[in-house]
Order: C-alpha cells, then sequence, then structure tokens
C-alpha cells in the first residue's frame, strides 16, 4: 500500500480518529476542574518557575531567558510524549483493536493528534506573551504553521515507528525514555547552539530535534525567518520520518498484530 | 453476490518454543487454504473445537489480521462483537460512551442520534444513563456494551461465541435483536459452541479442524457429523438401540429417536447448588471409563467443588428405556445444598403427567420469562413423570417418562416450563437440602440418582407405567418428645401435633391478605415443598396471576419448639391489605395468659361472627394459651411468641406492630368448628410493597405445661421491656405537665393522665393522601415515617419526621400549656408533588362515650365496633372544635378527663371528623381535615403550614 493509498484510507475513518482523540484527551483532563486549560496554564506556570531560577538565583545573560526556553520546550515536550505515548498505544488498545475496524495505524495517529491539540492549545495561550515581550516576531509569525507541520508530520513518522517496534521489543519503551533524556540535552533548548564548540555543533545539528528547536526560536524568540539550512534539514527529516515510519509499519504489522 | 468470499485463506503464527534457554521459533498455521463464499443475508455457523481457528477466522474477516496466503473479498460493513466492552472510557458517562463507542464502530453523529434512545432503552440503566461509566455494575456495563453494539446495524454481523458471557437477560435481548436482524437480510457469521443455538439461528455450518474446512453444508448435517466424528475424543460417546439413542457430550445426555431429537436446551445433566453457585455437569472435566455396544460408564471431575460423579449409562432390558445411575464421589467435606437431575425436552411436548394427575403447560409457546415456570406446584410427591407430545403433523415424537429408583423423603420430581433461551420442557429429580442446614458431606461414594428414561408409544408406555406402586410421601418433620409439623400436600395444610394429639385445627396455619379488592388465602394457592429435611419445612405458596408469593420456613428448634417466618416475595410494586397469618387452634384451648394478665374466651360463640378479645398491651408479643380439656385427654398449653422487631423504616425489611389478638370463631354452618386463632394483622389498612423480599412474620410455638410457660414469659418480659427502651430501637421522649403526661413513640403521640391512657392505638397522629409514589392514590400516616427528635426539653418536644415514598419532612413541635397541649405541625415538601387531603387525628381510649362539637352538636359512641369498618359520626365544615368526654355511667367513669381538640389553622377548607373505629382498635377518632387541590394540581416544594392546635385536658363540657 503506497502512502498516498493509506491517506485516502485515513481520511475515510476520520470520525473514528476523531473520537480517539477525545478518548485520549479525556484521559488527560476528565475530573480535573479546568480541564484542558492545564494546556495553557502548565507553560505558564513553569515560565514563572524559570523566570524566577535564572533571574533570583541562577541570573543568565540571555535577556527574556524563559521565553528563550519556552520557545523550544513546548515544541520537545510535545515531541518527547507523544513518542513515549505511542510507545506503548498499539499493546494498550489491542482489546479496542480486537473489537472495532480501525486502520491499525490509527491508534498512535491519534496519540499524536491529541498531544498536537493539546501542545497547539498551550501555544495559542502562551502567543500573546511571546508577542509582547518581543513585538518584532509579528513579521516572523507567518512561517509558524510550516514549522508546526513540519514538527508534527516528524513525529507522526517516528511514532508510527516506536509503536510497532514496542510490539517486538518490549524494552523499547524503556529504552525510549533514557534515548528522550539524552537527546533532551543534546537539543539546544536550555542554551543557544552558539555557546557550544563548533567541533560539538556538528553532533547536535546531525540531532533532526535540534532543526525544529531551532527553528521554532527564530521564529518566536528571535523575530527571524530562521536559518534556510535548517529549513532543508526540517523538510528533509520530516519527509524520511515519514517515509519510513509508513514503510516499517506497513511490512511489520501483520505480524506485530499476531503479537498482541 | 457475497457479503464474505474467502480464497484459499491461510494464516500462520510464530510460536517461541524454549527448551533449555534456547529459542526454536516455529511456524504454526492456525488456517490453511479456507476458502468459503458466504452470500448476503446468509447466517452460517463456524463449529469446531477450541484451537480449530474458529475466532482466528473471524478476525480475518473482520480485517484484523491480514492472511498469510489466499485473499479476503468483503462486500459491505463489518460490526464485529469480538470483544465486547472494548474501548469504554471509565470515567465518561453511559451516555457520553454510546457516542464514542459507536463513533469507534464507524457511525457519524446524526446516525448515533438517531439511535440514541433505542439504545438507552434496551439497555435500561435508568437514571445511571448520565453517571460514569465506573459505577455501574458488571451487569450494567455488559448490557450496555451488548445495546450499543446490536444497534450498530452492519451488513456482517460477526459475533464470538457471546452466549458464554453476559447474564440471561442480555442474552436473551440479544437472541431476540440478532433474529430481526436476520429478518431484515443481513448476513451473521456465528461461533458457538452451543449447538442448540446454531440450529436456531444459522441455515448453513462450517465445520473447522486444525485450521481447514472439514464440512461445509446444511447446520443439522454439519452438527450431527461433528457429534459423531468427535466421539474418539475425551468426553464424548454414543449408544444406539434399535431407534434409541443417546449422546454423552461432556456433561450432557442428548437423547434421540428415530429422525428426531428429543431433547432440547441442554439436554440431560446435573446441577448442583453449593453456597449460592449453581455448578452443572458440564462444567467439569470429563474422561471415558469404560464404552462398549451397551454401555458407556463417564467420570467428571467438577471445577470448582471437590467432588466427581461416575455416570453410568446403558439400556435396559425392556425395550425402550435406559438407564443412568449418578453417583457422587466425593474427595473432601463439602456443604452442598441442592441435587438436581434435569433433562430439558423438546417444545413440542405440551402435556405432562404423574400418577394421579396430567395437565397442560399454560400456554403454547413459551412465556417471554426469564425465570423457569414451574408448570404446577400441585403435583403431588410422586415417583414417576412423563411428557406426551400430541401429534403434530410433521413428525410424531415419542412420550417419555422419568422415573427415579433412588426415593428418598427429600427427593421431588417436578415439570417445568423453561425460558426462552432455552426453549424447553424440563423434568427434574431434586434432592433437596437434605439436613436441616446445607448439607456438610463427608467424603465418600453414594448413589444419589437411578433415572430410568422410558421412551416409547404413549399407549405402551401408560401400561408399563402402571405396574410401579403409586407413591405419595406426605412431609413430615418431627422433634424431641414426639412434636410433630405434618404437611399435607394435596390439601393445602400444615398441622401441628403433639404425642398424637392435634394442637392445630381447621386449615393450621394460613394466611390470608386483600389485593386489589379480593381477598386470598393461602388454601386457594399453589404450593410447592421448599426446602425439606428433618427438621425443616419449607413451602413455596403462589397465587396465579399475582404478583405475590408466600415462603413458609417451618423449623424444629428442639425443647418442644416450632419456629416460623413468613416471607413476603413481591414480584412487582403492590398494595396489599389487611395482611394476616394465622394458626386455628382446637377449640379446646379457651384461656389465654399474658406476662401481665389472663383471660378467657368464653363459652362457644353462636349467632355472631366472632368474638375478639384484645391484650391491654400489645407490645410484648407473647401470648399463651391454655385448654380446657379433662386432664387426661388435655391438650398441653402453647406459648406463642412473635419474634418480630420493631420496624426498621429505612431498610426494606417492613414490618408492623402486630397485635396480639385471641379470636373465636364459630364458622357457621360447618360442624362445630370452634377454632381460636391466633392472628396476627397489619394494623393498616394497606401497605405499599416495592419489588423484592420481606420478612412478613417471625414466630415460635412452644409447647409445655402452664405453670413452664407463664414462668418463661415472665422472664422473657425483663428481656423484651429493655429491647424496647433502647433508643436505637424505639425513639421516644416524654413532657409532663402536672398530671398529664405526654409521650411521643415513633411517629404517634400518646397522652396519659396519672397512669391511665387517654389516648390510644396510634393516639396522635397525621396522615396525607398523596399521589406522590406510583400515581395511585394512598394514605401516608406519620407512622411509616422516620423519626428523629430535634429537641426535647422539659415543658416541648420538637420531632422531624421523613416520609418513605413521598418526599414530605413533618416538624412536630409540641408544648405545654395550662392543662393541655399545643400541637403545631409544619410540613416541608422537597420536591414537588400531589398531596390532597392532610389530616391530623386523635385517636382515644374506647372509654370515653360521649362527643361534642363547637356547634353544639353532641352524640355518643356505640358501644360496640364494627368489624372493620370505621363509622363516621360527624363530619361537617368549617368546625374548629371537638371535644369528648365520659358521661356518667357508674363507677369508673372518673378515671379519664375530658379532652377537647382544638383546630386553629382555619379559616376555610377544614372539616372536623368524628369517627368510631373498628373492633382490631377499639378507639374514637376526633380528628381535622383538609383538601389540598384537585389531583391534578402538585404542591411546589416549600414549607407549608399544615396543622396548629392544642388538646385542652379536664372538665370540658
Amino acid at each position: 500500500m503506497t502512502l498516498r493509498d493509506k491517506l485516502v484510507k485515513i481520511s475515510a475513518q476520520k470520525n473514528v480518529i476523531k473520537s480517539l482523540v477525545q478518548r485520549n484527551l479525556s484521559d488527560k483532563y476528565i475530573g480535573s476542574t479546568i480541564g484542558i486549560f492545564w494546556a495553557v496554564l502548565n507553560p505558564l506556570l513553569i515560565m514563572c518557575a524559570i523566570n524566577f531560577v535564572f533571574t533570583q538565583i541562577m541570573p543568565t545573560r540571555i535577556s527574556n531567558f524563559p521565553l528563550f526556553i519556552l520557545s523550544a520546550l513546548l515544541a520537545w515536550s510535545f515531541f518527547a510524549n507523544s513518542l513515549s505515548e505511542a510507545a506503548v498505544s498499539i499493546k494498550n488498545n489491542s482489546a479496542v483493536l480486537n473489537q472495532f475496524v480501525i486502520m491499525n495505524e490509527a491508534i498512535p495517529l491519534s496519540v499524536v493528534l491529541a498531544n498536537f491539540v493539546n501542545f497547539l492549545v498551550g501555544f495559542i495561550g502562551l502567543l500573546p506573551v511571546f508577542i509582547l515581550c518581543n513585538t518584532r516576531i509579528i513579521n516572523s509569525l507567518a512561517l509558524l504553521p510550516l514549522v508546526l507541520l513540519l514538527h508534527f508530520v516528524f513525529t507522526l513518522g517516528i511514532s508510527l515507528m516506536v509503536s510497532i517496534g514496542n510490539l517486538y521489543y518490549k524494552d523499547l519503551a524503556q529504552l525510549l525514555n533514557i534515548g528522550l533524556m539524552f537527546l533532551f540535552w543534546l537539543t539546544p533548548i536550555f542554551y543557544p547552539l552558539e555557546s557550544i564548540s563548533k567541533g560539538h555543533q556538528v553532533i547536535m545539528i546531525a540531532n533532526p530535534a535540534t532543526c525544529y528547536t531551532l527553528l521554532y526560536r527564530a521564529i518566536l524568540y528571535n523575530g527571524s525567518k530562521g536559518d534556510s539550512v535548517m529549513w532543508l534539514f526540517a523538510f528533509g527529516f520530516s519527509l524520511a520520518s515519514i517515509w519510513l515510519g509508513h514503510y516499517i509499519f506497513t511490512k511489520k504489522e501483520k505480524d506485530a498484530l499476531k503479537q498482541i | 453476490m457475497n457479503a464474505v468470499s474467502l480464497r484459499g485463506v491461510g494464516l500462520k503464527y510464530r510460536i517461541d518454543f524454549k527448551e533449555d534457554n534456547k529459542i526454536f521459533p516455529e511456524d504454526f498455521w492456525a488456517l490453511q487454504g479456507v476458502t468459503l463464499d458466504i452470500p448476503r443475508g446468509e447466517s452460517v455457523c463456524i463449529i469446531g473445537d477450541n484451537g480449530a481457528g474458529k475466532t482466528t477466522l473471524l478476525k480475518i474477516i473482520a480485517g484484523m489480521f491480514k492472511p498469510d496466503t489466499g485473499s479476503v473479498f468483503i462486500n459491505g460493513t463489518i460490526a464485529p462483537l469480538l470483544n465486547i466492552g472494548a474501548g469504554f472510557h471509565a470515567e465518561l458517562t453511559g451516555k457520553e460512551n454510546i457516542y464514542l463507542i459507536s463513533s469507534l464502530f464507524g457511525l457519524a453523529k446524526h446516525a448515533i442520534k438517531s439511535r440514541f434512545n433505542d439504545i438507552v432503552e434496551f439497555a435500561a440503566l435508568g437514571r445511571f444513563i448520565n453517571a460514569p461509566v465506573k459505577s455501574y455494575s458488571q451487569g450494567m456495563y455488559m448490557r450496555l456494551a451488548f445495546a450499543i453494539a446490536i444497534h450498530i446495524e452492519p451488513d456482517i454481523l460477526l459475533i464470538d461465541d457471546i452466549f458464554a458471557v453476559g447474564d440471561l437477560y442480555a442474552q436473551r435481548k440479544c437472541i431476540d435483536r440478532m433474529l430481526k436482524l436476520k429478518e431484515k437480510g443481513k448476513s451473521i457469521i456465528l461461533v458457538t459452541h452451543n449447538l442448540e443455538i446454531a440450529k436456531r439461528f444459522c441455515s448453513r455450518g462450517v465445520l473447522l479442524k486444525d485450521g481447514k474446512v472439514v464440512q461445509d453444508g446444511g447446520i443439522r448435517e454439519v452438527c450431527s457429523y461433528y457429534l459423531e466424528t468427535v466421539g474418539d475424543k475425551r468426553g464424548i460417546a454414543m449408544l444406539q438401540k434399535d431407534s434409541l439413542g443417546v449422546i454423552f457430550n461432556n456433561g450432557k445426555l442428548s437423547f434421540s429417536f428415530g429422525q428426531d431429537t428429543i431433547t432440547a436446551g441442554l439436554g440431560g445433566y446435573i446441577s448442583i447448588l453449593s453456597a449460592g453457585n449453581q455448578h452443572c455437569s458440564f462444567q467439569a472435566d470429563w474422561l471415558l471409563r469404560k464404552r462398549d455396544d451397551s454401555k458407556i460408564v463417564v467420570e467428571g471431575t467438577m471445577w470448582h467443588l471437590p467432588l466427581s460423579q461416575v455416570w453410568e449409562i446403558y439400556f435396559d432390558n425392556d425395550a425402550g428405556v435406559i438407564d443412568c445411575v449418578i453417583e457422587m464421589n466425593i474427595r473432601q467435606a463439602c456443604v452442598i445444598d441442592e441435587f438436581t437431575a434435569c433433562i430439558m425436552l423438546r417444545d413440542e411436548y405440551r402435556q405432562w403427567f404423574n400418577p394421579f394427575i396430567n395437565g397442560c403447560f399454560e400456554t403454547s409457546d413459551l412465556r417471554e420469562e426469564i425465570f423457569w415456570q414451574c408448570a404446577d406446584k400441585q403435583i403431588p410427591a410422586v415417583n414417576f413423570i412423563g411428557l406426551n407430545a400430541p401429534g403434530g403433523p410433521s413428525s410424531q415424537l415419542p412420550s417419555i417418562a422419568f422415573i427415579d429408583e433412588v426415593y428418598t423423603d427429600t427427593k421431588l420430581l417436578e415439570v417445568h416450563n423453561t425460558n426462552q433461551v432455552f426453549m424447553a420442557r424440563a423434568l427434574q429429580s431434586r434432592i433437596i437440602n437434605p439436613d436441616a442446614q446445607s448439607l456438610s458431606l463427608e467424603s465418600g461414594k453414594s448413589t444419589l440418582f437411578h433415572l430410568k428414561i422410558m421412551v416409547g408409544n404413549k399407549r405402551l408406555l401408560t401400561h408399563r407405567l402402571q405396574n410401579f406402586p403409586k407413591l405419595m410421601l406426605p412431609k413430615i418433620i418431627q422433634g424431641k418428645d414426639d412434636t410433630v409439623l405434618l404437611h399435607a400436600y394435596n390439601d393445602k395444610m400444615i398441622h401441628l401435633y403433639w404425642r398424637g394429639a392435634k394442637i392445630t385445627a381447621g386449615k393450621g396455619f394460613k394466611t390470608s391478605f386483600y389485593y386489589q379488592g379480593k381477598e386470598y388465602q393461602s388454601s386457594d394457592a399453589f404450593w410447592m415443598i421448599h426446602r425439606v429435611s428433618a427438621a425443616r419445612l419449607s413451602v413455596y405458596i403462589r397465587w396465579p396471576g399475582l404478583p405475590i408469593q408466600q415462603i413458609w420456613d417451618f423449623k424444629i428448634a428442639g425443647n418442644n419448639t416450632i419456629t416460623c417466618q413468613v416471607r413476603l416475595v413481591i414480584l412487582e410494586d403492590t398494595v396489599i391489605r389487611n395482611n394476616e397469618f394465622r394458626v386455628m387452634f382446637s377449640a379446646d384451648y379457651r384461656g389465654w395468659f399474658t406476662s401481665s394478665e389472663s383471660g378467657d374466651t368464653g363459652e362457644d360463640i353462636t349467632g355472631q361472627d366472632f368474638k375478639s378479645t384484645l391484650m391491654k398491651n400489645d407490645l410484648l408479643h407473647i401470648l399463651g394459651l391454655t385448654s380446657s380439656g379433662q386432664d387426661n385427654a388435655a391438650l398441653p398449653a402453647v406459648l406463642i411468641h412473635d419474634a418480630s422487631r420493631p420496624p426498621k423504616f429505612n431498610s426494606l425489611e417492613r414490618k408492623l406492630d402486630w397485635n396480639a389478638t385471641v379470636f373465636a370463631d364459630a364458622s357457621g354452618n360447618t360442624e362445630l368448628a370452634n377454632h381460636l386463632y391466633f392472628m396476627s394483622i397489619d394494623s393498616k389498612e394497606s401497605i405499599n410493597y416495592f419489588k423484592g423480599s420481606y420478612l412478613a412474620g417471625d414466630f415460635s410455638i412452644t409447647i409445655g405445661t402452664e405453670p413452664d410457660l407463664k414462668g418463661y414469659i415472665i422472664e422473657k418480659r425483663g428481656v423484651e421491656l429493655s429491647s424496647c427502651l433502647a433508643p436505637s430501637v424505639r425513639k421516644r421522649s416524654t413532657i409532663e405537665n402536672g398530671p398529664y403526661i405526654f409521650i411521643f413513640d415513633r411517629g404517634n403521640g400518646r397522652i396519659k393522665h396519672r397512669n391511665e391512657e387517654i389516648t390510644s392505638a396510634f393516639g396522635l397522629y397525621t396522615s396525607v393522601y398523596s399521589k406522590g409514589h406510583n400515581n395511585q392514590g394512598q394514605w401516608y400516616v406519620s407512622l411509616d415515617a422516620s423519626w428523629e427528635i430535634i429537641a426535647s426539653r422539659k415543658d416541648s418536644l420538637l420531632l422531624r419526621g421523613t416520609w418513605p415514598y413521598i418526599p414530605l419532612v413533618q416538624v412536630w413541635e409540641v408544648k405545654n400549656k395550662t392543662n393541655g397541649f399545643i400541637w403545631d405541625v409544619e410540613m416541608e415538601i422537597f420536591e414537588s408533588t400531589t398531596i390532597i387531603k392532610q389530616q391530623a387525628n386523635i385517636m382515644l381510649s374506647g372509654i370515653y362515650n360521649h362527643w361534642r362539637a363547637a356547634d353544639n352538636m353532641s352524640g355518643s359512641f356505640p358501644d360496640s365496633y364494627a368489624v372493620s369498618r370505621w363509622d363516621i359520626l360527624y363530619a361537617r365544615d368549617e368546625i374548629d372544635r371537638l371535644s369528648a368526654g365520659i358521661k356518667q355511667q357508674g363507677q369508673g367513669a372518673d378515671i379519664l378527663p375530658g379532652l377537647s381538640f382544638s383546630c386553629f389553622s382555619g379559616p376555610g377548607g377544614i372539616t372536623a371528623t368524628v369517627e368510631n373505629t373498628n373492633r382490631i382498635f377499639k378507639s374514637r377518632k376526633l380528628g381535622f381535615e383538609s383538601i389540598n387541590a384537585t389531583d391534578k394540581q402538585k404542591l411546589a416544594e416549600g414549607k407549608y403550614h399544615y396543622f396548629h392546635g392544642e388538646i385542652m385536658l379536664g372538665d370540658c363540657s
């Protein structure tokens, strides 16, 4: 099945996917008093905490340090949460797959979508803060949807891989968490890329998460259009990730599903 | 056009074998070369052993598995019911989950909306539809899951043995719904182990074995081929002689005669009731011990009980007779309540017979009941029962008779009509409760049943059965010292004997009640023995067409005591009036005694219906009777003890104080049947019962000598008084006002002057007529409510009562006043309801013989009381004051002061009434009633003024 066929089939099941996303979101927020507003409140509280630590306790030279971090951190948590949830998603939803005629991809897709919705809500909530602190960024905001799209596609591709991989290698979910932690510090989230020696910068740039982080930061913090090399990387990683994810998933799902 | 088309489908699993820490992966083919075409609208059953690949095949059709070889073509939408209940979100409400699950099935929002009401109705969850699913019981959860799944209306429905899970309710509804889908031309692909259900739904069967299609054809051929070919397997065996055939299949027997299978449903099986759980013989591992042409011996080890069964099945020397000898082999001691051997037969059997009577099943088609209906409770204890099938046009089914050669006192043979799921008639041999309580069985072997099943021509069978002795055993239980309780089955009587003398007379123990204006008595009912053993006799009593049943449970409790509990089983909400339990004693009993008084019922009465004696103290519940016979023929004294505790209004166990009354009765034209009744009467006119089970009476009867029993009563009295006064049992509080005392006692007020009580029966009470519950107008009395004492001061009481069934709270304030009491009542309605009439009443001692109203009308109370009617002596609007007094009439007239009862609530709409009550209460009643509204209007929630009045005592002329 080609990627195009699959997209057609998935769009035919959009109602089902919508329900799965709703189910995922209710998992997160049901019973809480303010519900989805946590998605906005959470980054705001983080911002306050960072502000306190890095202006009072350990001042840095970087101006607007909370915004510097948040511009990258939100996107990172979307990426990391999606992956760790997607890894166990098929296993946890085996009963659902057994009962309903649902495409197997719909399960990791709904996980990523739910996290994306969550991310977007928080993001939109914080956008006024970004703009107020740095009005220059208005000019570059037009590029934001494109980064979001590329980042989403990239995350989805990786999620497809880990969701199916975890059925074969039960250790994957554990390893993934450690890997994500390592990757977190390899990504210039808490520090600017320039603060690192040239030799190490190569490693950083080879890390696929770096290009998205730098693009988010360029648009939201610097108000620039971002490095064109980074854009190239971002396109490249997205396409590679979604194609590879689709390829592995299609190839392995038949056998993998017999495992559950 | 094919809905499903499979071409050479194969599917393999990779299985990792671990040996010596090395892994040897091997391919295992769950399905191989399956080619199958299912046209649209056809119902197909896939049959096969466990592991034959049935579920895998369904999963391939559902699209969950992609085949490793071959191809699958599906035409239409599919709803797989393979893992029903999956996908629910526990935190969401039932309603939200309906939307969630339906959309997972692929339904669009408007489609869900259009069937939402059907789903809710089907699931029958009531208010719970708006509660989170996590608060559901397992049954509710499954019902909702079923309801959603079967409303999807797919083109192809895949079902994986859902009859194994879910309760009978869900099964039946599911079956109905599946039949409907079938009518609509949908395809159903069913996997089940229940061949009977398969035969009902499907016209075509596909037999799978080791992943390959072995046979594909008509369902009947495939089923019988399956049964025959798997014969070499453990747990399945066949016997055939002439036209009679038996198939044993893992704890179930099916019989066939010629071409016809005569069994239906589960066929023949044994069920064992232990600790409330039913264990059936097919819930066991079966092994073939011995098998030849004429005999099978099989042994089954029960899964959940420490016992095994050995069945020996063989053909008798007589033609057409199959013997089944069933032996229990108990490995370790265990507790068993009941053993039943049951054979389910086809519903073409419409007539039953036993040595004495025969009859037809109530309706030719089976009732839509979930519970099994007993064909006729009147069948006496007999040694054989049988069924006939009146000749149908298509086939002539043979008659069948069922004989149990192992006959014990506690065994019963019965005919039942089963439910819609089984669609069968059942012949049963039950061993009920072989000891007083549950039987604790020691380890060892015992033969419990030896069933002879005779099949053949009706005339031949009847002829042969005539050689069997007719047996009918009355059930007797006997205690030490020759106390005997005898139950005569056909006459529907239970009598008590002591050393050969009959203590009870007439109908013995008897109940009666009024339902929808008609009186019903236990002697009109159908009786069935519920439990019987050496020291226990329990009878189950049913009135045809009534939602009311009773269970009487007699036990011999040693020391010449028999206990009796009467339990009411209400099948739907209902109103019962004058619920009575009576014991009719021999006319020789004339004297009576309680702890504080004694008396005589007098000579036999003639020309009068009956004479009643009311004990002064009706709280003690203990009454003794002595006989007046000659010394040598004298009946022993008996003591009747009503062990009912005071009512608990907040629970379902609803009882009222039973007045101990002695009635002597001359029942007119029949002989000199001058019986003495011990009778307990619900002091209420009518009682509203919800569906459920209620303990309506709890008695014991002790036999002994008079001095012994009197001693016992006095000893008991102390115990009883203290329990009466325990605050948790009785909410009671008192205020004193000079010589007058006001006592509040759980919903009624009593007034005493020195030690004499002015009030009687209910005393001061309120009563409202409401349509609040069930939309049937009914009186709700303050005695029904649950009361709490809010404040208890020296000169005032503040009380609050919450009514059951209707959303009503009343607050009473009773205050001292010079020579009297002020009585204020406020009511609060916390949910809009209809209150049509409201009353404030006072019931006075029968000593009062004169009344007067504010308009100077006056009159006397009659000396006698009507049997059950209350006489209205006076009723007039706009009167605010009533009084009662005692006209000088010799001595004792000044014991009680005059009383006046005033109502300040006015000005309009209030009616004052003076009434004379009936013989049970023997009281005078003064009351004020106001009518609120026509019955269509509802009172809004809020506080209302109810009654404001005073009771003045002293000289009221």
